[in-house]
């Protein structure tokens, strides 16, 4: 009966968007006469073709894609590698973790620009902002995570003494497991703003640049067609990791 | 079992004037239990009763080990085959849902190398519990009763001196409850350990125990203290047909005047 609601209630988000999309082409290639609010529909198609060929759009696409998802696997690889003493440092030194939380109302812009001011700009650089904001954003679910595990799966263990690589490599991990993979659909969002963003300031590669050149020649249709672009793959992205999720995990924590 | 005791002594479990101390939100010091004493000796199943927010699970999470205590200290018996002192089996469901009910008690079966052994003692509990069958079954969204008996056998594979166990049927139905208390009653009878419970359930402490240790404020006095001590006859069966014996109505009595007077 759900799997019926939640079916009924996709199609309907599908319909209406579809219905946005419909409004959009009626108003803006019709009916409005073209401004500088939106572009015509028919001009955004053409910028298609013309990104790759004016703003070599695969390139700075690749750059990007890779960039975010390699920083992904590779962050999520560390955290596992140390999850015995990661856990262990998160769950008996919660005042560090809580010290660092402060640095929450310190802006995305703050960083970004401190870190394109320090260090030189390069593929390397780039990557390396990327891997360390995915480190930071995962380091932060396990630690809420971790302090969420059912108190019943641990304690039994603890009345037999099991050691703390066991504890924490295998049930605290397996019960934060859940919480985790369902961040990265949260991630993927963040992580596709921030790099952007980073892209735009720096200006060197990326989609981020693009935004960045194509709001310099003040051209709004491929502006807008690199949006629709970079939001087809940050969905395809979010599928990708629902797939991954739904196949790996299998209980709830 | 009893030639591998290092050291005779009577008890298999002695808790000595545990005290336990919390701090609330506010930051004023709030005594939990308080100078709580008593042993539980070899085979014995003794529950403590007590009402919501007496102390109980505080207690049996102290003796597992979990908790420190403010005061007091918890001794066992001394093995020299290094039997594990005590498993714990909380209220929540606890057996691992990524794992399979093999899987779940595979970890607690300690000091055996061989995996020939160590499947077998799995073979051993799970038949004990009455999970034949069940060995690849992964628990999720099984029964709190399926749950249990997985708890159960995990308890049992770790050789547990005594088993911890922590009001465990508090949503089940009535009549579910008995096929329980019957087969903790036969599994103990047959393998070798002793049962502290916690229970705020009068009829499941009558039905399961040979000793009831009554946790309860004494008038006018600590929180957490054991008032009274009820002894049943040892190893008999759970039946309904007990509560009906003028020999439990009386400690029922006597237990609702301590409890709710």
């Amino acid at each position: 009966m759900s799997e019926y609601f939640s079916e009924k209630r996709n199609f309907r988000k599908y319909a209406l968007f579809s219905g946005y999309v419909l409004i959009y082409i009626l108003l803006f290639e019709f009916i409005i006469p073209a401004g500088s609010f939106l572009p015509k529909p028919s001009l955004v198609l053409e910028s298609f073709s013309s990104l790759q060929v004016h703003y070599g759009f695969l390139v700075n696409a690749l750059y990007t894609v890779s960039g975010i998802y390699l920083s992904m696997v590779l962050a999520y690889g560390i955290i596992f590698l140390l999850r015995v003493p990661l856990l262990g440092l998160l769950l008996k030194r919660r005042d560090f973790l809580d010290s660092l939380g402060l640095f929450k109302y310190f802006t995305a812009i703050s960083f970004i620009t401190l870190y394109v001011y320090w260090f030189p700009v390069s593929n390397l650089s780039e990557i390396l902002f990327t891997f360390l904001v995915c480190l930071i954003f995962l380091i932060n679910t396990v630690s809420l995570s971790a302090a969420g595990v059912k108190r019943s799966y641990i304690e039994p263990f603890i009345a037999l003494k099991a050691e703390d690589s066991f504890l924490y490599g295998n049930v605290y991990w397996k019960g934060i497991k859940p919480g985790l993979f369902a961040s990265f659909e949260r991630l993927n969002l963040y992580l596709w703003s921030i790099v952007l963003f980073f892209e735009f300031v720096k200006g060197y590669m990326g989609l981020g640049n693009i935004y960045r050149l194509a709001l310099s020649f003040k051209d709004l249709s491929a502006l807008l067609a690199a949006s629709v672009l970079v939001a087809v793959m940050i969905a395809l992205g979010e599928l990708i990791i629902k797939l991954l999720n739904r196949k790996l995990i299998t209980w709830e924590s | 079992m009893e030639d591998s005791k290092i050291k005779e002594s009577s008890f298999i479990l002695k808790a000595e004037c545990i005290s336990q101390t919390y701090l609330n939100e506010a930051g004023a010091s709030l005594s939990l239990i308080q100078g709580t004493s008593f042993e539980v000796q070899e085979g014995e199943v003794v529950t403590i009763l007590g009402a919501a927010s007496s102390g109980k699970s505080a207690l049996l999470r102290i003796i597992a080990g979990i908790e420190k205590p403010t005061a007091g200290t918890v001794t066992f018996a001394q093995y020299k085959d290094l039997r594990t002192d005590a498993a714990f089996i909380p209220t929540e469901p606890s057996s691992l849902p990524w794992l399979s009910v093999s899987d779940n008690i595979r970890f607690a079966v300690k000091g055996e190398k061989d995996p020939d052994q160590v499947n077998s003692r799995i073979k051993e509990v799970i038949e004990a519990v009455g999970l034949n069958g069940y060995e690849n079954h992964i628990p999720a969204n099984k029964s709190a009763g399926f749950r249990f008996r997985i708890a159960l056998a995990r308890a049992l594979a770790s050789e547990a001196k005594v088993i911890l166990i922590d009001d465990p049927f508090r949503d089940l139905l009535p009549e579910r409850k008995m096929n329980y208390y019957r087969l903790i009653r036969e599994v103990s009878a047959k393998m070798d350990f002793s049962i502290l419970w916690a229970t705020a359930d009068i009829t499941e402490a009558l039905l399961i125990s040979d000793r009831i240790l009554l946790l309860a404020k004494e008038p006018g006095g600590t929180p957490g203290a054991i008032v009274k001590e009820f002894r049943l006859e040892k190893g008999r069966m759970p039946a309904v047909s007990l509560l009906a014996s003028k020999e439990y109505a009386e400690i029922r009595h006597s237990i609702e005047q301590s409890l709710y007077s």
